[in-house]
Formats: C-alpha cells, sequence, structure tokens
C-alpha cells in the first residue's frame, strides 16, 4: 500500500451513491516522542504523560491512549503533551500500548510500548459495617444458633468470612493477595476481582488487633504497609 | 417472518422480521391447514443506506476512527463488515441510524 493511495469505493448497502466512499491513506499527523508514567498521590491515579506533536490542544476528544484495548481517560492535551489517568489494564504492566489522534495511529506509538506501574499504595476497606454491643460484635449475616462472634477490631470477625474491598493498582489479571504481617499468612480464602483496581477479599478465620500490619501481595510482590492507607 | 397480527375486515396481514442482510427475498405463505397459499409477487426488499461517513483520509499506519451514518443498521456488531481499502475496520459500537469503527493497526499487517 502506498502514501496517499486513492480507494475508490462503491457502496454496498442500499442506494447510497450520492454519499463518496472514496478514501485516502495520509502520513500520520502526531508522532510520539516519549512517554512516562508517576503516580500522583494527590490522586491515588497513575498519570501516563505523553511527549510528542500534532496534538490538537485543550481538545480531550482528539487524542486517545489504549492499554490492553482499553481506552483511559484524557486529562490534558497541549500541541506538545498529552495526559492521561490509568483508568484499566489487565495487569500491573502492558506492551499493547496505543496512542490515536484524529487521524489514526501517531508515528512512533509502537517505539512505546510498555507501561508499567510500580505499585505504590493499597487501601483495605471494609465492606460491612458491624454495630457494636458491649464489646461483642455479632455480624447479622453469619449469625447462627448458640453462636456468637468476636471480633477483634472495629471490622471482620475472628471466624473469618467478613469481606474486606482492597484498592490498589492492579489489574483484573493480577494475583492478589492480602497478608497478615505478623504471622505472614495469607488472609484472604477468596479474592474476586471484578474491575481494575479493586478486589474484594473474604477472610480466612484469623483474629486480627486493629494495630497488625497488612501487606498487599501483587503476583508475588509484597507491598508493605506503609504505602497503605 | 411471523405474523403480528391479523386484520380480517380487510384481509390483511402484519409481519414482523428480525432483521436480515440487504437483498430481494421471495415470500412464500403457507396456511396450517390449506397448504400453500401463494408465492407469486411476493417480494420483500431489505436495505440499509448509508447517508455520511465522516472520515475520507487516514493515517497509514491505520487507527483511523470512522462513523457512518444512515438507516436499517442492525445492532449486533457481528452482522457489520466494514472494509477500508481491503482493511477491516474493526466495530466499536453499531445503532440503527450509526457505525462507528476503528482501522486496526495496518503497519502491523503489511
Amino acid at each position: 500500500m502506498s502514501e496517499e493511495a486513492l480507494n475508490s469505493g462503491s457502496p454496498t448497502c442500499g442506494d447510497s451513491a450520492a454519499v463518496s466512499l472514496d478514501w485516502t491513506w495520509t502520513d500520520p499527523v502526531c508522532e510520539v516522542l516519549t512517554m512516562n508514567t508517576e503516580f500522583d498521590n494527590t490522586i491515588n491515579k497513575y498519570i501516563v504523560t505523553v511527549f510528542g506533536t500534532g496534538f490538537t490542544p485543550d481538545d480531550l476528544t482528539s487524542v486517545s491512549l489504549f492499554i490492553d484495548d482499553f481506552e483511559q481517560n484524557t486529562i490534558m492535551v497541549s500541541a506538545t503533551q498529552a495526559q492521561f489517568e490509568i483508568i484499566n489494564m489487565l495487569t500491573t504492566s502492558s506492551s499493547n500500548v496505543r496512542l490515536f489522534c484524529e487521524s489514526g495511529l501517531c508515528a512512533g506509538y509502537d517505539q512505546f510500548d510498555n507501561v508499567e506501574l510500580d505499585l505504590v499504595y493499597f487501601q483495605v476497606i471494609p465492606e460491612h459495617t458491624i454495630p457494636q454491643v458491649d464489646g461483642v460484635f455479632a455480624p447479622a449475616r453469619r449469625l447462627q444458633d448458640e453462636e456468637t462472634f468476636f471480633f477483634s477490631s472495629e471490622y471482620g470477625t475472628s471466624a473469618g468470612g467478613d469481606c474486606y474491598r482492597i484498592r490498589g493498582s492492579f489489574g483484573l489479571e493480577d494475583s492478589v493477595q492480602l497478608y497478615h504481617v505478623p504471622t505472614m499468612q495469607g488472609i484472604c480464602r477468596e479474592v474476586r476481582q471484578q474491575v481494575y483496581g479493586e478486589a474484594y477479599c473474604e477472610t480466612i478465620p484469623l483474629e486480627i488487633a486493629s494495630t497488625d500490619e497488612l501487606a498487599l501481595d501483587v503476583n508475588g510482590a509484597l507491598i508493605g504497609c506503609d504505602d497503605s492507607s | 417472518m411471523y405474523v403480528y397480527s391479523v386484520d380480517t375486515d380487510n384481509k390483511a396481514l402484519q409481519l414482523k422480521y428480525n432483521g436480515a442482510p440487504s437483498g430481494e427475498y421471495e415470500i412464500i405463505l403457507t396456511h396450517d391447514n390449506l397448504g400453500l397459499i401463494g408465492t407469486n409477487d411476493f417480494i420483500f426488499e431489505a436495505r440499509s443506506f448509508i447517508t455520511a461517513v465522516s472520515a475520507n483520509s487516514g493515517s497509514s499506519l491505520g487507527g483511523t476512527l470512522l462513523t457512518i451514518d444512515g438507516k436499517n443498521f442492525s445492532e449486533d456488531p457481528d452482522d457489520i463488515l466494514v472494509e477500508v481499502d481491503g482493511y477491516m475496520c474493526e466495530i466499536v459500537s453499531t445503532t440503527m441510524t450509526q457505525i462507528n469503527c476503528r482501522l486496526g493497526d495496518i503497519s502491523s499487517l503489511t
């Protein structure tokens, strides 16, 4: 195929003869020069900054970044720079990265075909708020005859089965586990992931003090409590 | 096709169908008890129309997003096939009146 090649198409759907279906191939209008990824700890999001040429300033719809075929959120565009907030990836790294402007793929996009995230934060959120009654917590959803559940903190039950929501920068295909640092054991007997950056952990029976450290394991790499919030 | 309504006063049937590729179709009318009623002049024409195509040029690397306006398009992406100069245009969305598709990475194909 040569550039500027012309294709004289013919309509195949009904009487569309008045519509021009000619097609012209052009040189890429935009070009990627460099690309980097940084974590923005004010919004707890990873930001990809692309430096290049041919972008349309202030037009957030004129440039699109796709990672793992997911379109990311465009937050800033200038003539030579575009910024995107990562909102979806399959794992913490990807070699499937494409940058589009209005005319199509940008030249040089394939030279920067790897986006890697070094996980720097995670957040554990209890999904069930348990009412406190004289120091004994009785979750209605698990209460059975003659059975009482004791909690080591305001969240969860030592009998396990509670649900934590874990937020972090992991993808749907990442392996995620929450570790109890004092005993160095995984506390999730089941982890469910439905969207990027979010997993649900159903706990094993374990007493966890509110001061105990938790760590997040993503694909075998532990993220310490110091990085959690 | 299935019978949608019957007007006995005017001896008329109203039929519906779930869509078909553009073209002319012969309709055969049968009755459960009487058998074949007839085929003569029962021609049904299914047509889609293109009224506008948004981009008429694109990067030689591919990746151009096309918008095709018209009517009677299928809402099922699997029913839609769009090619540009012999290259597949991947369906992004489709409604009765608009198809959005994006050309693939042509540089990886040549």
